[in-house]
Order: C-alpha cells, then structure tokens, then sequence
C-alpha cells in the first residue's frame, strides 16, 4: 500500500477536546471509528483539516471556531507515513502558534513546515490562510458526502495534472475554465440570463432611447420656439403698423374717399336707372304699335285663308249630303225585307205556339189523374191507420198492464193455496139416490171431496145435521189475505174491461195484431208520402195539401184553352215538330235579311257623321270670318291704319333716343364695384373702430410671445439640441460596442465550451475508467459520464441516462463517496498522496446497498487507507475495519 | 509690423462659433475645446495690445447657434469686456444671422459692453473716433441669402478721405454646384467697386488671402480635422496708412490645439512603430494639443495587434487630446497566432475554431476576430496570473 497513511493523530485544546485526546489503533486499510453522536467525530475531521489545510499563523474565523468556547490555543499533532518516509506533523494555532515537521530525518519548522507539507500532499496556497489540494477533497465532512466534491483550482490542476500523464499533454482545461468563467461574468455584466441588455449595454440602450426621445422633444420645442419668433416678429411689425398715426390718418382719408366714391356710384345707378326706365317704356310703347300692326296683318291673312276654306267645306258638305241620301234608299230597302220576313218568323212562332198549348194540355190532364190517384191511395191509408190507431186506443189491455194482471192472478192462488192447505177435507162416497137427501149448508151434497173452511152443516135427511167445524187457526186473516188478494185481481181485471184472464190474454193477442196492421198502415202511408209527386212531405197532411195543390193547378192549366178533341199525345208531339221545323227555317231567313241591312245601314251612319262634320266645318268657318271681320272693323274703327303706322313711327324714334343717352351714361360710369367699396368701407371703419382694441391685443400677444421666447431661448436649445445629439450618438457607439462585445463573448464563450467538451471528453477517460469499476459495483451495467468539473454529471442505466438531480439522495451519496474513491484512485496511480476520510457518511443507503458499498470500500482499502467514522456502530459492524478509539493521552514533550 | 507714422490698426478675425459642440469628443474633450474657443477671445485681446491695433473686427459667426443658452450669449461678451481700451466690432453671420428676436436681439437685450459694437444695419458708420475711418458692415439678416450682402457698399456713402473698410460674412466664389455654396455670395472684387481700403471676410475657417484688400482671417481656434495644418487657429493684424494704401498684415497664431487628419497602412510591428513615430511628432512638446483622426488600414496578426491597440490606442491615445479612430486594421490571423496559445488544449482548439470562423465570410465572422483577440488577451491575462 502506497499513499498517505495516517499512524497517530491527537488533539488539545480544540473544541469540546481540552486535555489532549488521541485517536488510537490508526493503521492501514479501513479505520473505523464507532462514536455516539457529540463525541468528537467531526471535530477530529475539523482538526484534522486544520492541522493540513489552515496556516498556523492565520487567525481565520475558521481557526476562532476551532479554539474551545472558554478560550485556547489549539494544538493538533499527527504522525503519517507517506511511500517509506514517517513524519511527525504539529502545529498549534492563536497563542504561540507554530507549526513542526519532523521527518527525513530532520526538523522544520513554521513556514518551512507547512511549505513542506504543501509539497509532500500536493497543496496550494489558496484563500487568505488556507491551502487547498485534491486531497482535501477526500477527507469528507458530515452532509458533503451528498454533494460532488467542489474542487478548487488546485484539485482541477491535480486532477489535470494525473490525467494528462496518460495523453503526454496538459489540456489546459483549467485555464480555459477560467477564462470561461471571466468570459461569462464578462457576458453577464452585459446580459442576463435571458439575454436581456443589462448594466451598461442597457444604460447605453436606455440612454440611446432616452437621448432620442430627449432630442425629439428638443427639435419639437425649438420647431416651436421657431414659430413664436415668427409670430412675435409679424406681432411686432403689426403693432408697429396698429400704432402709427399716420396710418390711423391714412385709414381715415381712406374711408371718406370710399365713402365718397360710393356716393358717386350710387348716383350714377340712379341715372342709370332712370336711363333704362325710359329705355324700356320706350321699347314698351314701339312693341304696342308693332304687335297692333302685325295682330292685324295676320288676322287679314287669317281672313283669306278662312274665305278658301269656307269654299272648300261648303263643296265637301254637298258631297256628304248626296253620299247619305244613296245610302238612305238603299237601307229602306233592306228594312222592308227584313220586315216580311220577320212577319213570317211572327206567324210560324204562333203556330208552334198553338201546337205547344195542346200538348201541353195534354201533359197537364195526364198530370191531373195521376195526382188525383195518389190523394185517394192517400187519403186511404191515412184513414186506415186512423181506424187501427183508434182499435189499438180502446184496448186497454197492454204488456204492463198482462204482467200486473197475472201477479194479481198469482196473489190469489197463493192465498187461496194457503187457505185451503188449514180445510178440513170431506170426502164423500153417497150411495145412489141418496145424494138429494143429503145437503151441505142446505146444498145437496155431491161426490168427492170438498174442503171446508167455514163451519159447515151437514144435514142428511134423515140423519139429522152434521155441524162440521173445521179446525183452521187463523181462518179470518187467511180469508182477509185472499180477498184482499182478489179485490187486487178484480181492480185489474175491472181496470182493462176484461172479466177473467182468458179474456185478457184474448184481448192482448187481439192488440198485437193491431199493432202489427198498424205498423204496415204507417209503413205504406209513409212510403205513400215518400213518393214523386207528394211534394217528399214529412207529414201526410203536407203531403196531401201538396197533392190537393198540384191537382188544382192542374185543373186550373185545363181551364184555359180549347182542347182539340180527339188528338193523341203522339199526334200533338209530331205536330209541334212540324211547326217547330217552320219556325226555325223562317229564323234563318229573317237573320239573312238583317244581315243584308247591316252594311247599308253603316254607310247611312257614316254618311249621316259626314255630313254633320261638313256642316259643323262650314259654321265654324263663318263664325271665324264673321269674328275676324267685326274685330278688323272695330280696330280700323278705333285707329285707321295710316295713324298706326304714324304711331309707330314716333314710338321707334323714341326707343333710339333713350338707348343712345344710356349708352352716352354708361360711358360716364365712375370707377369701382359698390361691393367692393361697401366691404372697403366696411372694412376701414372696423379698422377705425377696432384700434385700440386689436392695438391691446396686440400688446398682450408680443408680452406673452416675447416673455416665452426670452424663456424659452436662454435655455440654448441649439447647443441643447447638440449635446443631445452627442449624447445619443455616443449612447449608440457604446450600444453597437455592447452588441458587438456581446457577440464576441458569445462566441467565445461557445466555442470554448465545445472545446472544453471535446477535450475533456478524450482526457476524463482514465477518471472514468478509475470510478467505473466501483460504480458497476453499486450499480450493475450501468456507465457515468463526468462534466467538465470532474463531477458525474449522469449515470447511464439500461433505461437511458439520468442526471444527478433526479437521482435519490441515497444514490447521490453513493455516486459522491465513489467519485472520491475514484480521485483517490487516480492520485494514487500517479503515486501521489491519497487517504479518504468519510464522517458520518452513507446514512441514507439501505441495507444492500450498504453491504455493497462495504464491499466497495474494503477493497479499496487495500489501495488507501481509509478512515470511517460513524455513529451507527451497528450498522457499520459488517465493515471488516480497525477499531479507532479516542483518548485521553499526554502529549509528548 | 508696426510703422512709425499713425495708421490705423486692427485685428482681423471671425468664425468664433462659441459653443459649437463636437460630436466625436468625450465630455472632457468637449469642454476642453468649447473652453479653448472662449480663451482664444482673450488671445485675441492681448495680441490687439501687443500689436498696437485699436480695434478687432469680427467678421461673423460669433455663436454657432441662433439660440445659445444665455450663459453661451454672454461668455464671449464678458471676455470682451476685458479689454476696454479695444474696440469690438461684431456683424451676424450665417450661423448666427441677424433674425427678428434672434440671438443679436437677446444680445442687445442682454447690454454690450461698452467697447463691443454690433453692427446690424447695412450702413457706414464711423469706426474711429476722429471719423477718418469708416466701417462698411455687411449684415445676414438670414441664415442664407440669394443675393450678394455687400452690394450696397458700391453707393454707400462716406466722407471724402476717409478710409473705408469692408466687414463681411460669405463666400467669395461659389463652389462645385452645391446650392448651399451660393448663398451668402460675395463678389469677388467688390473691395474694388465699393473703394474699401479693406473688406474683413469671414465664413471661411482657414485663413484665405483672396486678394491684396480682402483677406478671410479664419477662426481663431481650430475646429475640424479637414482644415488641420492649412488654416484656423490664426487671427491677422492688418495696418492700414492710407484709403488706397495696400494694407499691411501679418498672420499671427492663436489657436492652441493641433487638429490633424492622419492616415497610414499597418502592417507589421515597424509600420506600428512609424505610426506612433508619426502621431508623437505632431506636437511632441505637448502632445495634449493634438487632436488626431486616424484612419489606420492594413492587417496585424493578433499579437501585432494587441501591440497595436496597446501603443497606439493606449499609450498614444493618452497622450493626444483626443485620438479619433476612423478605421482600425483588419485582425489576420494564422497558424502562427495559435502558437500564443502554446500546448492548452481547450484554449488552442478554441482558438483554432474561432480562427477559422474569422476567416470565413459569415454573420460570425467580426464577432470571431474580436473573440480570437479577447481570448489572447485573456489567455495571458491567466498565463500571467500563473
């Protein structure tokens, strides 16, 4: 076994340890050191850290918290044998602190010593008063066995250093992590993590916008202060012009001269006026004269014109008079033909007529009898069912009245049974002739039995009399109940007028019959009334009232009339076809000679509308020329035509004077519209008017434009507006120099880290293969795969790859231990320093997984030692290790 | 040149521009210039003095803008007012014309000193209190006019004998076919036409003798890069004995910044060494003068540029005023830039890929050149740390 092997180790005044306590039984291989909670396990590893790691002269909180609560000086001593050399290592720290080596067989002491030992573990001077080195990285504390070592640049560069043994090259992957590492705080000073502008690259952006923004709102006010200028300077030239008096003068002249001129225009257009008044009156009376003179040339003309037409019409009347009077003999002629042959049509209508009467008597009679027939069939079966009703009336015998009949019977033979069932029975066998000597309540007495209710007197002649009283009990109500019962029997029998049953029954078949001869009387009266003819009445006496009206119709259409005697039905139809035959034949006649009238008679109507126009023309006509005339003679009378054409004479010399003296005015128009001079006048008194005002105005406008000019202008914007464009222009530099930075850093830092993987991927191989067998160990066919920060960054399992993160705390642990095995291993092979020391580790495996990382580490014992300590002795009992045991010792002088 | 016999003298000046701002210039560039503009006022003054001259004529531009703050309005008025025994004869020029409410309005408003004249009125009036000198000035009444604004000095009148001198903002020929350029356009002879013993231009910034009686003085401090060495920063003392004497005049400097427009092709490590060379010698007693625009072409590898930007745009850099770059030098690099970045693995292939995205034309191809060189820079930063 190589390596670092850690043979004696004590402690004095260092923490909860005052007197000087010794770790005893340390030796190669697995240390196990089995302690309750709060004994002193990582205050050993604390010690143990301090004794290697803190400078013996540093006065670090980290040292502070070493010395007890109640002051000291800490002294920690440890004796380790590294390949064949033994060295005794001291230090003590805070008051009078030092630090020893001995071994090698001599003595160092202070800086020496510690630079020696920095030498011999591969260590390196790191924060202020501490050294730090891959081997540090082994000894693990409570809680960092969860977590991937945290190697320091020094732990990188070891790690380097032994892997780049096996590629013969340094890869320089701690170089190009910290330039990765400036390379992006570089990059985060300009961005964020989500790329975003930050720190100065958003100051220039921001500045850049807000430069703009400034500068727009500058050019925007200087645009404005532009403007008042220009506006402050026309005020001023106006309120220059507004306050000379000159002007004011100028203005008023002005006015009265406009004032002047529109009193001459006005004047004029009066003139004017006048002028085109006389024109017109002028043209007025020319237009009289030549309208009366040509009113009456036209109606001369119109005159002739008139008299050839009056010739005209009069020769077209003659023409339609001649035209009707053709027309008016040739339509008398065609009526008189019509005529005879509507005579004919006359005669042949009345002789169908007559033919038609007698057939029509005929009928009637035929009518009449049949008529007459059904009223006696009628009047007969109404009587019938008259007389059977009547029969059925007097039967007072019906269904109800035969079963109240036959109960009453019944009642009767009940009570009579019931009477005779108490009779005393006499039974009587009288020998021949004896029976007229023998009486029964003086009755002779006959043969057989009889029942005897009542007490009887038996008198036999000659015997004496037998007083026979039978032995009925209640024979008084026995009697009672039937009389009762056959005065009921006799009521009813009384109440149908029948004397006995059989008379009832007689006189109840006797009904039924009736009824059934009823029934067939109604039947035929109402089929009787049912038939043609009978008026379909509901009731017979409608039916026969209807009867009674047809026959008397009928008889009144026979009294007309003479009936041809002896003509037959047949003779009279064949007759009327005779006549009817005629009649027709004249009918065609007659239509062909109205059919002959009708053109001549529309000849006559448009020779008579001919006529009638020509004349109405010829009327008019005259009327006309007769109008015309008296017209022209009244005008001629009022005013001879010679004086008309005097008149109009004078009337145009008239019309030609008054045009030549407008046209001479016009020439003399004055210069300048009225419009124009009222507005200029209009104008200027306004002006006049409005000075003082629009003067104040003015005033009030320039003070408010000067005072915000003089405000606004002693600002400078023109240099305002510079600077600003300076400033925007430089926030855009710095912006385009951020953006270009930021690409830069970008791209550096990307191609680094594809670098560094590529690299590290080549030279991690021997870390990979040193961890790989521990790590099938734990975790069967399954692969890790380490990052650029010698960290497994995943583990490989069948079901693909799972980063660290995911994994259990548990696994994590293991994984972590392993990886320290593995640098151990690795240090080890390049024959460098190697111990591990786990505190209080693996905590969190099962049982299993324990057993094997046992396993794990006994057979890396064999390699390094190895110091466990724990506070579950049980559980850690599997582990094949020396026992450690702390105490308390003198130390040695 | 001062005779002996009484003659009359002034200094010639114009384009002030107080206030003008400088886009390109930090804040404190800025203020050093803007600040420089007004000192100059004093200059002005104390070569007046030393020179004997009585009076300065101004002829325009005296602010840059028609609306400076009110501060901007009277520092330059203030420095005026300094030199009470000198006369101050001021006209609107285009940058600041005389507009109604306008800046010489405020500047009346704000009260002149008593020694300071502004000339606002197109009309001669007596420059000298015996009246023997009468000044013509012409006034811009916009910022651009179509016709000439010293037209009038032909038939102003002035009394027989007296010595008239001309006082004019605008340009004396026209230039190219730019319309702007024929604003404000002078005749070119009209010292001739209107008998002036003198006519004072001003508008251009580089001193201009146009002829033997018109003379552009140029603006007494320098303000761009174009004119640099071939004008500005001098103002002219002009002697005059006679109405139709020649006028005498010396060109003095005033200015005091250096403003240049440099360019030069770097290549290598001595092309670098010659710029330096170059930009230090502008003014190598005091460097802070100088005011450089640099447009460097060319190619460095990535260590020759990192040499670069250390020498030229830093040492160089801090000791000029103000170094504006207009155009660095291509970043080149080669298999023999990767050798920076000795055996490191990670770094050299980092390196090696961003090499190659340099050299490829693409969207990533400046942002590779500048990573390539901030890796360098990084890389021995850490080597160095090491």
């Amino acid at each position: 076994m190589s390596g670092m092997i850690l043979t004696s180790f004590e402690v004095e005044q260092v923490r909860r340890f005052g007197a000087c306590h010794r770790l005893d039984g340390l030796g190669p291989g697995l240390n196990l050191l089995a302690a309750p909670n709060e004994a002193g396990k990582s205050t050993l590893l604390a010690a143990l850290r301090a004794l290697f790691l803190l400078r013996f002269g540093s006065k670090t909180q980290a040292i502070r918290d070493l010395a007890p609560r109640d002051g000291g000086s800490p002294r920690i001593r440890a004796e380790f044998t590294l390949g064949n050399a033994a060295y005794c290592f001291e230090k003590r720290f805070l008051t009078k602190a030092f630090a020893r080596l001995n071994g090698e067989g001599r003595t160092l002491e202070g800086d020496d010593a510690e630079a020696q030992i920095n030498d011999l573990l591969g260590l390196d001077a790191a924060k202020r008063g501490e050294v730090e080195g891959l081997l540090s990285t082994l000894w693990v504390g409570q809680t960092q066995s969860f977590t991937p070592p945290e190697l320091s640049d020094t732990a990188h560069r070891t790690i380097q250093s032994c892997l780049a043994t096996d590629l013969d090259e340094i890869t320089g992957g701690a170089e190009a992590g910290r330039i990765l590492v400036r390379v992006r705080s570089d990059l985060a000073e300009l961005v964020d993590g989500r790329r975003k502008p930050k720190g100065r690259y958003a100051d220039a952006i921001e500045g850049e916008d807000a430069a703009i923004q400034r500068l727009r709102d500058l050019e925007n006010r200087r645009a404005m202060l532009e403007h008042d200028i220009a506006d402050l300077d026309q005020c001023s030239r106006l309120l220059t012009k507004e306050a000379d008096p000159a002007r004011q003068q100028r203005d008023q002249s002005e006015l009265e001269k406009a004032r002047a001129q529109r009193d001459a225009l006005m004047r004029f257009a009066t003139r004017v006026a006048e002028g085109k008044a006389a024109v017109q009156e002028a043209q007025r009376l020319a237009q009289r004269w030549r309208d009366e003179r040509a009113r009456r040339l036209e109606r001369r003309a119109t005159l002739t014109a008139l008299g050839h037409r009056r010739d005209e019409v009069a020769e077209a009347e003659r023409a339609a008079q001649l035209r009707l009077t053709r027309a008016e003999s040739v339509l008398a002629e065609k009526r008189t033909q019509l005529a005879q042959a509507e005579e004919k049509l006359a005669q042949a209508a009345h002789a169908t007529r007559t033919v038609e009467q007698q057939v029509e008597r005929l009928r009637l009679r035929e009518q009449r009898d049949d008529v007459k027939r059904r009223l006696e069939r009628l009047e007969r079966l109404r009587d019938q069912v008259a007389q059977t009703r009547a029969a059925l009336g007097a039967i007072a015998v019906n269904e109800a009245k035969l079963r109240e009949l036959t109960v009453a019977e019944r009642a009767v033979e009940t009570a009579q049974a019931a009477l005779q069932a108490q009779a005393t029975t006499l039974d009587v066998a009288l020998d021949a002739g004896a029976s007229a000597r023998v009486t029964l309540d003086g009755k002779p007495l006959v043969d057989g039995r009889s029942n005897l209710l009542d007490p009887a007197e038996l008198r036999i002649e000659g015997v004496g009399v037998f007083r026979i009283a039978p032995a009925v009990g209640d024979r008084a109500k026995g009697q009672a109940a039937l009389d009762r019962a056959r005065h009921a029997f006799e009521a009813a029998l009384a109440s149908v007028k029948c004397a006995d049953m059989a008379e009832v029954h007689a006189t109840m078949e006797r009904r039924r019959q009736l009824a059934v001869t009823l029934g067939g009387a109604e039947e035929a009266l109402k089929g009787a009334c049912a038939e043609p003819g009978a008026g379909a009445a509901s009731d017979v006496e409608s039916a026969l009232s209807h009867l009674r009206e047809r026959l008397a119709a009928c008889d009144a259409g026979l009294t007309d009339g003479v009936e041809e005697e002896g003509l037959t039905a047949e003779a009279a139809q064949a007759q009327l076809m005779d006549a009817r035959a005629a009649a027709l034949q004249t009918e065609q006649a007659v239509a062909a000679a109205r059919q002959a009238v009708l053109e001549p008679d529309g000849e006559h109507r448009l020779a008579e509308r001919l006529l009638t126009e020509r004349r109405a023309d010829s009327r008019t006509v005259r009327e006309q020329m007769e109008r015309l005339a008296a017209e022209d003679e009244m005008a001629r009378g009022e005013l001879p035509d010679a004086d008309l054409d005097e008149r109009l004479g004078r009337a145009q010399q008239t019309l030609e004077q008054a045009e030549r003296a407008l046209a001479r005015l016009d020439e003399q128009r004055p210069d300048g519209s009225e419009a124009l001079l009222d507005a200029s006048i209009q104008r200027l008194e306004e002006r006049i008017s409005g000075s003082r005002q629009r003067l104040a105005d003015l005033q009030q406008r320039r003070a408010a434009l000067l005072a915000r000019v003089q405000a606004t202008e002693g600002e400078g914007l023109d240099e305002t507006i510079d600077a600003t464009r300076r400033e925007r222009d430089r926030h855009c530099s710095a912006r385009e120099a951020c953006e270009r930075e930021v690409g830069a850093l970008r791209l550096l830092a990307r191609t680094l880290e594809e670098a560094e993987r590529s690299v590290t991927e080549r030279y991690l191989a021997p870390l990979t293969r040193a961890v790989q067998p521990a790590i099938e160990m734990l975790f069967p066919r399954a692969a890790t795969r380490f990052g650029t920060d010698f960290t497994i960054e995943g583990l490989e399992r069948g079901r693909g790859e799972e980063t660290l993160d995911s994994l259990s705390d548990g696994t994590r642990e293991q994984i972590s231990v392993l990886v320290r095995l593995g640098l151990a291993d690795l240090l080890l092979a390049r024959g460098r320093p190697a111990m591990l020391v786990l505190d209080d580790a693996l905590c969190f495996s099962d049982a299993a997984r324990l057993e094997t990382m046992f396993d794990i580490l006994a057979e890396a014992s064999r390699r390094m030692q190895i110091i466990v300590m724990t506070c579950r002795a049980e559980a850690f009992s599997a582990l094949s290790a020396r026992e450690l045991r702390l105490s308390v010792a003198d130390m040695p002088a | 040149m001062q005779s002996g016999k009484s003659s009359l003298r002034f200094v010639h000046t114009s384009d002030w521009q107080i206030g003008k701002t400088f886009g390109f210039a930090d804040d404190e560039v800025l203020n050093a210039l803007q600040n420089e503009r007004l000192e100059v006022i004093l200059r002005l003054g104390r070569l007046a003095r030393a020179q004997g001259a009585s009076d300065v004529l101004v002829a325009g531009d005296v602010y840059d803008h028609e609306s400076p703050s009110d501060r901007t309005l009277r520092q330059p008025l203030e420095r005026m007012r300094q030199f009470p025994d000198l006369r101050w004869h001021l006209i609107p020029g285009n940058h600041d014309a005389h507009l109604p409410n306008g800046v010489w309005s405020r500047v009346l408003r704000a009260g002149l000193p008593d020694n300071v004249c502004a000339h606002l009125d197109a009309a001669p009036v007596p420059m000298t209190p015996d009246g023997q000198t009468w000044l013509l000035p012409a006034v811009l009444n916009r910022r651009h006019t179509m016709g000439d604004p010293t037209e009038w000095m032909d038939a102003a009148t002035t009394p027989e004998g007296a010595i008239r001198i001309g006082l004019a903002h605008g340009s004396v020929r026209s230039f190219g076919s730019d319309e702007s350029a024929q604003h404000n356009l002078i005749a070119i002879d009209r010292s001739a036409r209107a008998g002036l013993a003198y006519l004072a231009m001003g508008d251009w910034h580089g001193f201009n003798r146009i002829g033997e009686r018109c003379v552009y003085s140029g603006t007494p401090e320098c303000d761009g890069f174009d004119l640099g060495g071939e004008g500005g920063g001098h103002a002219l003392v002009v002697s005059v004995d006679a109405p139709d004497a020649v006028p005498d005049m010396d060109v003095h400097r005033t200015g005091r910044f250096f403003w240049c427009e440099m360019k030069a092709i770097v290549t290598t490590r001595e092309t670098i060494d010659d710029l330096e060379n170059r930009l230090r010698a502008v003014h190598p007693e005091d460097p802070s003068c100088v005011l450089v625009k640099l447009t460097a072409e060319g190619a460095l590898t990535l260590d020759d540029m990192t040499a670069f930007e250390d020498r030229i745009l830093g040492s160089v850099a801090s000791a000029l005023r103000c170094l504006r770059v207009e155009k660095l030098p291509e970043l080149v690099t080669s298999a023999d830039d990767l050798m920076l970045f000795d055996e490191s693995g990670v770094v050299s292939q980092a390196a090696a890929r961003l090499q190659e995205l340099a050299a490829a034309p693409g969207e990533e191809q400046a942002h590779a050149a500048a990573a390539l060189q901030r890796l360098a820079v990084l890389w021995r930063s850490e080597r160095g740390a090491a």
